[in-house]
């Protein structure tokens, strides 16, 4: 990979965000996703080839987070650095000159309204080359509805942090098989388990971000 | 024994009956008096009534003031709505940055009202079972408490981005944390537990920047004001274990996402116990009896009998009544004895 490619791999790993970002420490005045983003666009390489090095820096990321090396404060400022670097990519995705691997839709389910897991399960994907569509918090199952028919293609997310809650995916999974029997649906959130998502009826559970990527790669490959 | 004995009994390491049994109960335990969670959560005598009721139910060793985390932040100033039977949600008036966060003012406990029912709480519970119950008062930490004021991802960035900030802001909580603590103590209060959450979710290092020195303070300031003190962070603990049983809290919490606490237990000083740390979805809410009797007396054996029996984190409100009744009578099983 090219050297700044390497760089701007490096800043999603350690969640640089800009020249002006304080974090991390070892990195203070050099140049963030933000900058290298838009200097390897300037000097030619291509949107997707540019999206690489975020993933490899993203899947880095994931897998100091499922061994405990890094923590939510750390996955965030890398998300926040995948934000900054994508900004400059969105409109070649935007125009179909680059593509991304498929559609993810994502909320936390109704009643919910803790998002920070959510949160960082979107950017994570969004940072592996999905396109993310955050419905937010408190998320009705008709609006879950709406978003499968407008995006057909779509494999949707299901977040509940808390356990009164968790008994609203059932409700949510049902009302989506209702009308769209093969939809692919994870679930997750601190509460669910595989057992309570086999128990629903959705198709997947994965406890850590890494491993719904892992399953939406195997769904796009 | 009754509750209030066997509590202090097993802290100090005296022979018991049995091992004390805590569950955390919230919205359970207002599910079973009949009592709205809204009515739980700002109803003194509601409260009261509702855990005492429980506690002798289901033969609890406890009762504690616990509802939720919004007591102090309201005090801090963030708006919270309570919805007649779901979890009061926050609503407006957070911190917009860390730069205000750092002006942050000590409240008086006193001046604000879910505070004041707190003191409330435990002068009724002192007046009713103060001597057959175990009375446990609650602060929040001072990491929960900055998320409370930030919201989490904002909290969590603050943590990295402007750390000196942070830290001015969490003296502030903890002053006035050790503040309320005072004033529940002279209450009543035999124990006060420091919520800090979401330190599970910052790592090891995080900790130690910002939780660690500040809950040692809260734990010492209880101990001097005569009280036993208990530290709860639900998660996955295992990183910041160590330095949570160097706190000094006498009762550590452990959430069912801890592994095992056999490698921890060697760790414990002769007064301190764990409490826990059976899963409350899996094992409390979904298990069958047996599955659930051999769940506590293996946490129990892997703590080196050195844990209150208790479920990692609150119980869930669709719990049966039975299933509760089966883990209250684990306690007895001669395993565990």
């Amino acid at each position: 990979m090219d050297d700044i490619l390497n760089k701007l791999s490096h800043c999603i790993e350690f969640g640089k965000t800009d020249r002006a970002s304080p974090w991390p420490p070892d990195m203070k005045d050099q140049d963030g996703a933000h900058e290298l983003a838009l200097k390897a666009l300037e000097l030619g390489h291509s949107p997707d080839l540019i999206l690489e090095s975020l993933v490899a820096g993203m899947e880095v990321v994931g897998r100091k987070f499922s061994e405990n090396k890094i923590f939510v404060p750390q996955m965030l400022m890398s998300a926040k650095a995948m934000k900054a670097a994508m900004e400059h990519l969105k409109p070649a995705f935007e125009s179909g000159r680059a593509k991304r691997k498929g559609i993810f839709v994502i909320g936390t389910v109704q009643g919910d309204l803790h998002d920070i897991g959510k949160n960082i399960v979107a950017m994570y994907i969004e940072g592996n080359g999905y396109e993310v569509v955050d419905l937010g918090v408190d998320v009705k199952p008709e609006q879950f509805l709406a978003e499968i028919e407008k995006r057909p293609e779509c494999v949707v997310g299901l977040s509940a942090l808390l356990t009164t809650t968790m008994i609203n995916m059932k409700r949510t999974v049902a009302l989506i098989r209702e009308k769209h029997p093969n939809q692919v649906i994870c679930v997750g959130g601190a509460p669910v388990t595989e057992k309570f998502c086999r128990d629903i009826n959705a198709d997947f559970y994965s406890p850590d971000p890494q491993g719904a990527v892992t399953f939406l790669n195997k769904l796009a490959s | 024994m009754n509750g209030y004995e066997r509590t202090f009994a097993f802290l100090k390491n005296e022979t018991v009956d049995r091992p004390p049994f805590h569950p955390i109960i919230m919205r359970w335990a207002a599910r079973h008096a009949g009592t709205s969670y809204r009515e739980f959560c700002l109803s003194p005598e509601a409260k009261c009534a509702a855990m005492i009721r429980c506690a002798r139910d289901f033969d609890l060793d406890w009762v504690t003031v616990m509802s939720d985390p919004w007591a102090e932040a309201s005090a801090f100033g963030v708006e919270v709505a309570y919805p007649e039977n779901d979890l009061p949600v926050d609503t407006g008036g957070h911190l917009p940055d860390a730069a205000s966060a750092a002006m942050l003012k000590p409240f008086d406990p006193i001046e604000h009202e879910r505070c004041r029912n707190r003191l409330t709480e435990i002068d009724i519970y002192r007046k009713q079972v103060g001597g057959t119950h175990f009375i446990v008062g609650w602060v929040e930490g001072p990491v929960a408490e900055y998320v409370d004021l930030r919201g989490a991802s904002e909290a969590a960035l603050d943590f990295l981005m402007e750390p000196d900030h942070v830290q001015q802001a969490m003296d502030v909580i903890t002053e006035s944390a050790l503040r309320f603590i005072r004033l529940q103590i002279a209450c009543g209060a035999h124990c006060i537990g420091i919520g800090d959450a979401f330190c599970s979710q910052i790592g090891p290092d995080l900790y130690r920047q910002f939780a660690f020195e500040r809950q040692k303070k809260l734990v010492d300031g209880i101990h001097a004001a005569g009280a036993l003190a208990k530290l709860h962070i639900c998660g996955n603990t295992s990183a910041i274990l160590p330095d949570m049983i160097a706190t000094g809290a006498d009762i550590v919490d452990i959430d069912h996402l801890v592994p095992s606490m056999s490698d921890f237990a060697g760790m414990l000083a002769p007064n301190q116990v764990f409490s826990g740390k059976a899963d409350p979805v899996s094992v409390i809410q979904d298990a069958s009896p047996e599955e659930i009797r051999q769940t506590v007396m293996r946490d129990y054996r892997d703590a080196g009998r050195r844990s209150i029996i208790s479920a990692g984190c609150e119980i869930t409100p669709d719990t049966h009544p039975d299933n509760m009744r089966v883990f209250r009578e684990a306690a007895d099983a001669p395993e565990v004895l």
